[in-house]
């Protein structure tokens, strides 16, 4: 059988869990891929024959089970069919695919990871790399927003993360009898919490509304637009660089992103 | 020998530059011995218009498209980047996808103007760099170009665009002279070996060259587009917030013929479909267009260009400014093709100049 840039690899899906109402978990089985190389903040195409392909974020850092976890949420065709599949099926992987969060030029300084709802999806794998390389970098705070204390993703893990080390801070929308933490926006954590905003490296992801606000906060701290990462969202078809549906600009968000610096971005029509 | 030099002597092999005169007659016989040989793609008159289709002999070619009347409906990046192509055979229950292994055969294109060389040139750098799509390589590696000048029909800017003229991304270019004489350019050799059992090819003579130089005097007065073109990306940034782009997204009715027609645009859509049996079945790409309405939509609602104005201006910037940052050029090379098919009478040569107008006066 010859290979194909558009072909995808027949992927063991290991474990699925339901993490909330809308999102699912799965872990897949690497084996079938010879090579599979990924960073932090890569994503990978997933197919289900007869429906299609979707670009979905990698959650995890690389391991030595190769396996790479996914987490779903219910959308569309696509996402509703996965929702559907059990431990032990099949589905189809392109990938890995996208630039990813530059981390080698993040050494020696302090993370902070902006996201918001399922946008930390994609900022697991650089909480599990963090981890990983804890010596590397100076400290990792997480500032996470959803909109209710159902919709949180990763509960079970929040503990470990903290007791490694990571400053974790957890606000919802609106206020909920199950709920102790904060409420509000999730710019509120920035007047909240105490953090050396100037010498760190941020990393947003999260639905296209929150990235003006959050922007606007950073800003009035006077953060180094140089220092600020975000990974868009777009469109895609090819993953590859060769459809242009997610094309901003004279840039492909597959190939030449998902993340970029707000640096670039700020001057880029349409970009956020 | 140092790797320099090693590779200045491979691009000396490569780089034949061979000019030769011949008869329109051995034209025809040539043509007729490459058809036997090869599928050998040309211009020809359809409908009152002009499609490429496989010829055997001269006689087929439109002499519309030789005089520059009309040029092609479709540019030449059919051959290598089909409308509808189905890439991948699947199976649903096994999970199971497969290649669509096509049989390639070396063809001929005959008769590409210097624009639509251009055009193939670009359109390479976005399916064979980076990423290399094998559907299209394929094809392009089984292409032998036979590239022709001819006079620019009415809608044509090239000359403004600077793709008029063009001195690779060809194996053999011809350019129809007066006195029943053809020029033949050989450039590879690929092309040396299909001109190997020609009789009749003569150096050029002194009236030959002179035949050459009436041919470009005539060709440059022909133009009857001309747009300055210089620094149109800058043009274009400094435009952004122009009133043009409110006026022509009030024109434009989505009809997607301007992407359909232009030799440099290569969006497509991936999609999949079930055969009856509902268990097989296949993926397939097709053209696409960055005018639809839901291209740039996200999961969630968000779209990042939801009004017609901010899609045909996204038009304009993407085929502008992608190539001039990244490659150093525009994409329109200046074929008019969209021009001539727009549903809602928009040139992009009256485009631009207006842009320039407008932005001097205010
Ligand atoms: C780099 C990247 C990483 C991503 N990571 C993740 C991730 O980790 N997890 C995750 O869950 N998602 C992720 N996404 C988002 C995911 O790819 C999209 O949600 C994708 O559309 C889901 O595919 P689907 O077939 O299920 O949905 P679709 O059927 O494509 O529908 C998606 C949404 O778009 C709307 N829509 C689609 N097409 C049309 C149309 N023609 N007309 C009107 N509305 C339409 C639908 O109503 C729906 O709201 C990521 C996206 C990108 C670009
Ligand atoms: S934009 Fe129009 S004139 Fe320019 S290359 Fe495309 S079709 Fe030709
Ligand atoms: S051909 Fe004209 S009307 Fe049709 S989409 Fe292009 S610009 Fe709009
Ligand atoms: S997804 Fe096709 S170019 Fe980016």
């Amino acid at each position: 059988m010859k290979n194909s840039l558009y072909l995808p690899v027949k992927t063991k899906i290991l474990k699925t869990k339901k993490l909330t109402e809308l999102e699912k978990y799965f872990q897949l089985d690497l084996s079938n891929f010879k090579k599979f190389d990924h960073k932090p903040g890569q994503f990978v195409q997933v197919a289900i024959p007869g429906v299609g392909e979707a670009p979905i974020s990698i959650a995890s850092d690389k391991n030595k089970k190769n396996t790479l976890d996914l987490v779903v949420r219910n959308v569309g065709s696509l996402t509703n069919l996965m929702h559907k599949l059990e431990d032990g099926e099949y589905l189809g992987l392109r990938g890995p695919f996208g630039n990813g969060f530059p981390m080698e030029e993040m050494k020696n300084s302090n993370l902070l990871i902006v996201a918001g709802g399922i946008g930390l999806v994609p900022l697991r794998s650089v909480i599990q790399f963090y981890l990983n390389n804890k010596k590397n970098y100076r400290s990792l705070t997480i500032f996470y927003g959803a909109k209710t204390d159902k919709e949180l993703l990763f509960t079970d893990e929040y503990e470990t993360w903290k007791t490694k080390g990571i400053n974790l801070n957890i606000t919802i929308d609106r206020e909920s009898p199950t709920w102790k933490g904060n409420v509000g926006l999730i710019t509120t954590l920035f007047n909240k919490i105490d953090f050396d905003y100037l010498g760190s490296k941020i990393l947003i992801c999260g639905p296209p509304v929150m990235y003006k606000f959050v922007l606007l906060e950073l800003i009035k701290k006077a953060v180094p637009a140089k220092n600020i990462y975000l990974s868009l969202e777009r469109q895609m078809k090819c993953g590859v660089g060769k459809c242009a549906h997610c094309a901003i600009g004279s840039y492909h968000v597959c190939i030449d992103g998902p993340v970029f610096t707000y640096e670039f971005l700020k001057d880029k029509v349409e970009a956020l | 020998m140092n790797k320099n030099k090693v590779k200045e002597k491979n691009k000396k092999i490569k780089n034949i530059n061979l000019e030769y005169i011949m008869s329109v007659n051995v034209l025809k016989n040539f043509i007729e011995v490459l058809s036997t040989k090869y599928k050998t793609y040309a211009p020809v008159n359809k409908e009152k218009r002009v499609v490429w289709a496989q010829i055997k002999n001269f006689n087929e070619i439109s002499r519309d498209y030789i005089d520059g009347i009309q040029t092609t409906i479709l540019p030449p990046k059919y051959f290598f980047f089909p409308p509808n192509e189905k890439l991948l055979f699947l199976n649903s229950n096994n999970v199971d996808y497969k290649k669509n292994e096509q049989i390639h055969e070396p063809f001929i294109l005959f008769g590409v103007h210097p624009c639509d060389i251009h055009g193939l040139l670009l359109m390479d750098k976005i399916f064979l760099e980076n990423y290399v799509d094998d559907f299209y390589k394929e094809k392009r590696d089984n292409a032998i170009i036979i590239g022709m000048d001819t006079m620019p029909n009415e809608w044509n800017f090239s000359k403004s665009a600077g793709t008029d003229i063009i001195d690779s991304g060809f194996d053999i270019f011809l350019i129809p002279l007066k006195e029943n004489k053809f020029y033949i350019k050989i450039a590879t050799k690929k092309g040396l070996s299909l001109i190997k059992n020609i009789n009749g090819l003569f150096p050029l003579n002194k009236n030959d060259k002179k035949l050459l130089t009436e041919f470009y005097t005539e060709k440059n007065k022909r133009y009857k587009r001309n747009v300055d073109m210089h620094d149109l990306p800058k043009l274009l940034d400094r435009t952004y917030e122009s009133k043009i782009w409110d006026e022509i997204g009030k024109q434009c009715v989505a009809c997607t013929r301007c992407s359909i027609v232009c030799p440099t645009c290569y969006c497509f859509n991936i999609k999949e479909d079930y055969y009856l049996n509902l268990i097989e079945g296949e993926r397939v790409r097709t053209w696409d267009s960055c005018l639809r309405q839901n291209f740039a939509l996200v999961a969630g609602g968000h779209n990042f260009r939801s009004s017609l104005k901010a899609r045909i201006r996204h038009r304009y910037y993407h085929k502008e400014r992608i190539f001039s940052y990244i490659y150093g050029k525009s994409a329109c090379v200046g074929c008019g093709r969209c021009s001539r098919d727009c549903k809602a009478n928009i040139k992009p040569d009256e485009v631009f100049n207006k842009l320039r107008q407008l932005e001097i006066k205010s």
